[in-house]
């Protein structure tokens, strides 16, 4: 069958009673786990995997798709609403999510983020629709060299990714990159920075980090200055849905985050994270609006919550065709579907394609599902707000502290937790971007592995790195995104003067 | 007469039917290590609330599976809730240490496998596992082989050829493993040090995943790994396997040359584990040893090693201990040699 016929097929058999019931349990039950600070998707879909043992293979892949989409989905709404992104790749959606409830406008910014997510999801199904045949060998293509390129350039790129001055975004990037370094090192399994302790040994976590540095310094932040906090009065539903304006200004964004997603879903690494990094940075690049961003952009929030979206898409594709699941939520996905006797590799699509197709459905009803499910709770999350102060704020400590507990029962997240809720409050204080220290923490390691991979492939050339068309074309867009403006700036300076030379960065908060 | 006649042959088969359970429950090693018929005395141990099972390897590790298999049976078997803990870190050193460490009430147990046991208490002095007396070795789950495949690109068809050519060029042909210290890295380095070979073994972390594209992309020769995660491209024509790092026939690639026969020790397969705390409370202890041969043993779990390649060994207490001394001599040639 070609790839009409397939998805048209994927859709038929998913459009039964049954596994819409699955979908709608499983975006309910994400939702509620992702809005949980530190529960995201992985927590979400172990909690969810027993349960699909018992049901038929579609139903419960369809269930943990659901769970998937609902977990971003649920774990964006903490950010938006208290600063506290519930998962990574959340991180950047906090940025202007946040502002935009200070001013008011808490119930458009989740309303475009679920609009967003089912956009995102559409047209990443159309992606893989169209290109499958050709999709499923661009893994293949990423060496060492290659990703050492990608994350080593986007480290670059991405350290102002919420713009402020060089050294308010490389500080921090740098900061974030040294929290990466303590643990086991990768590749010889050296112990570093343990200082004896064997905890310590596990490392940094993303979980705790983002949300002590986001979530326990805005308390802080709180306790100092009450007037911070966003005031809800009434919620009304003209105030829940996005002004006619916002909807307008949210559609390229849906747009370019679904593509630059979709693409990196088609990588290994934490690409739902780092497409939502990288969409925030080309909306701050492109957008027309550019100049807002940072102080409640409807871009920075469209943009980023497609793109997570549209990776969650993309990264079936590796996943089914190659068998290789990129991250922990999809080896969770592969387990439940081994135990159901269907072992996914490069022959799937043509021996199984109900499989195939259906799972690339699933995951287009799940955000179907996710839609009609929020859009009408979008008042309920925004009344959340109007709990008082002294009864909201020890609540999130509490969940967060477990959160942060319960990804690796381990006390060490919970020190985390509380020192980087420190660390990001004198940050904040100093006018420091706090996102470009997660930026560090989640690419340092992998520039680090990808170095250290290739360096033993090649036995010590370094000459390897720069031997691929790929990885060569992606240092210089990286060297071009860096510097290019500067060169720009200075080229048309000279050409018509100093006078039209007024770019404004804004820093964050 | 009839009757008489039925009544014999139902005798007859109820009492065969009893015997095949008695060398059911009483294999060689239940029986050597006086757990299998501790069940004759009727007494059985009951626990009256949830049990934690702690996994050393984060939830969806390519290792977790096998864990949450035996504790769904467990609690299947015993009738409380076995809670799933994944406490990953430290190659299995934190998980391990929060078993043996935990209350020895029955009520925590866990995975483990050789490497924690055998490989890391020599590295590190401050486990707090250090013999096998630290903790109750409760049974072994099963063993999976690596499997060695080079990309089908490549010239050589046979182990022979493979080897002669990392002869001919030393440190020339890429071997990918999931990490260094790992099992399928392990192995080479006993492969090494048996034929004087070397290769150039490559790290990749990241569950496997990672080394297996670099090898079906062509960008490094061979390969090590365990079967199901290679299977599909084998099936595909993208990789060919040449030999398997075991010593007797595996089932799901029975045609290739077995290393282990070829050169003796030159392997050690990955090894599961269900241990528990020293110093089990009796009553329960009994039960726990019976209840683990239990569900190893069944049909369950043997479907479910057969799917993953896993291949069921049921040995517990003095004789799983054994092993896993056995082990702490190949680890220390290994750590003493250049390889």
């Amino acid at each position: 069958m070609n790839s009409w016929e397939g998805l048209l097929y994927g859709l038929e058999l998913v459009f039964t009673p049954e596994l819409l019931l699955a979908a709608f349990i499983g975006a309910a039950a994400g939702t509620a786990i992702g809005v949980l600070p530190g529960l995201g998707p992985v927590a979400g879909a172990a909690l969810i995997l027993p349960l699909t043992f018992t049901l038929p293979p579609a139903a419960g892949l369809i269930m943990i798709a659901g769970v998937y989409a609902g977990s971003m989905y649920g774990g964006s709404t903490t950010s938006v609403l208290m600063n506290m992104p519930g998962e990574a790749a959340s991180v950047v959606t906090a940025i202007d999510g946040y502002e935009m409830t200070r001013k008011g406008r808490a119930g458009p910014a989740l309303s475009i983020m679920a609009v967003g997510s089912f956009i995102a999801g559409t047209i990443a199904i159309i992606l893989v629709t169209l290109m499958s045949p050709l999709l499923s060998n661009v893994a293949l293509l990423f060496g060492p060299a290659e990703y050492l390129a990608l994350t080593g350039g986007g480290l670059l790129v991405l350290a102002r990714v919420s713009g402020g001055s060089p050294a308010s975004g490389f500080f921090p990037m740098v900061l974030g990159v040294l929290l990466g370094t303590v643990g086991v090192e990768q590749v010889t399994g050296f112990f570093r920075y343990t200082f004896g302790i064997q905890d310590l040994a596990l490392g940094f976590s993303l979980v705790p980090v983002a949300i002590g540095l986001y979530g326990i310094a805005e308390i802080f932040l709180l306790i100092e200055d009450p007037e911070r906090a966003a005031k809800v009065k009434s919620v009304k539903l003209r105030e829940l849905l996005p002004s006619r304006e916002e909807w307008r200004r949210a559609w390229a964004p849906w747009g370019r985050g679904s593509v630059i997603g979709f693409f990196f879903g088609l990588l290994p690494g934490p690409s739902a994270t780092l497409s939502s990094f990288a969409s925030y940075r080309t909306e701050k690049a492109v957008s027309k609006n550019r100049d807002k961003l940072g102080t409640g952009a409807v871009e920075g929030v469209a943009g980023p919550e497609a793109a997570n979206n549209g990776a969650a898409v993309g990264s079936l594709v590796p996943l089914l065709s190659l068998g290789l699941p990129f991250s922990a939520t999809f080896a969770l996905m592969l387990a439940a579907m081994v135990v159901q006797g269907i072992q996914p590799g490069p022959l799937l699509i043509e021996q199984r394609p109900d499989i195939f197709w259906s799972l690339i459905a699933s995951m287009y009803v799940a955000n179907v599902m996710l839609l009609i499910l929020n859009l009408p709770m979008v008042g309920l999350w925004v009344s959340v707000l109007r709990i008082p102060k002294s009864i909201l704020m020890p609540g999130i400590i509490v969940i967060a502290v477990l959160g942060a507990f319960s990804t690796r029962f381990n006390m060490l997240d919970v020190y985390v937790l509380v020192l980087l809720g420190a660390v990001g409050y004198f940050l904040r204080k100093l006018d420091f971007a706090l996102a470009s220290m997660i930026v560090g923490l989640v690419l340092g390691p992998f520039i680090e592995k990808h170095f250290r991979e290739g360096m033993f492939l090649s036995r010590g050339d370094l000459s390897y790195f720069v031997d691929s068309g790929i990885a060569i074309g992606m240092w210089v867009v990286a060297l071009v995104v860096l510097f290019g403006g500067g060169i720009w700036n200075l080229v048309r300076r000279r050409i018509v003067g100093e006078e039209a030379d007024k770019v404004k960065l804004e820093v964050e908060d | 007469m009839k009757k008489h006649a039925l009544r014999g042959t139902l005798a007859a088969v109820s009492a065969l039917a009893l015997v095949a359970c008695g060398s059911d429950g009483g294999s060689e090693g239940g029986a050597a290590a006086g757990g299998g018929d501790s069940g004759g005395d009727g007494t059985r141990w009951e626990p009256n609330r949830p049990i934690t099972y702690i996994i050393p390897y984060g939830t969806g590790g390519s290792t977790d599976p096998i864990g949450r298999q035996f504790a769904s049976q467990l609690s299947e078997i015993l009738g409380v809730d076995v809670i799933v803990e994944n406490r990953e870190g430290g190659a299995a050193t934190i998980g391990t240490t929060a078993i043996v460490t935990a209350q020895p009430d029955c009520y925590t147990l866990g995975l483990s496998n050789h490497t924690a046991l055998a490989n890391q208490p020599a590295l590190n002095p401050d486990l707090p596992f250090q013999t096998t007396d630290d903790y109750t070795p409760l049974v072994k789950l099963a063993d999976i082989p690596v499997v060695l495949a080079v990309n089908a690109d490549t010239p050589w068809q046979t182990l022979e050829e493979f080897l002669a050519a990392a002869e001919a060029d030393p440190n020339g042909i890429g071997y990918a493993t999931s990490g260094a210290g790992g099992t399928p890295d392990t192995n080479a380095k006993l492969l090494e040090i048996r034929t004087g070979i070397e290769l150039n073994r490559v790290p990749f972390s990241g569950g496997g995943g990672e080394a297996l594209t670099a090898v079906v992309s062509g960008e490094i020769e061979s390969i090590g790994t365990f079967y199901p995660s290679m299977e599909g491209f084998v099936d595909s024509g993208d990789l060919r396997p040449l030999g398997v790092f075991y010593d007797e026939e595996y089932a799901p690639t029975p045609d290739l040359p077995l290393i282990g026969e070829q050169f003796e020790g030159a392997i050690t397969p990955a090894a599961y584990y269900t241990i528990a705390p020293a110093g089990l409370d009796e009553e329960c202890r009994d039960t726990l040893v019976e209840v683990s041969e239990e569900i190893v043993t069944s049909d369950e779990f043997a479907a479910f090693a057969e799917e993953n390649g896993y291949v069921v060994d049921p040995i517990q207490l003095d004789d799983l201990a054994q092993e896993i001394n056995d082990y702490r001599p190949v680890f220390a040639e290994i750590e003493d040699s250049d390889a």
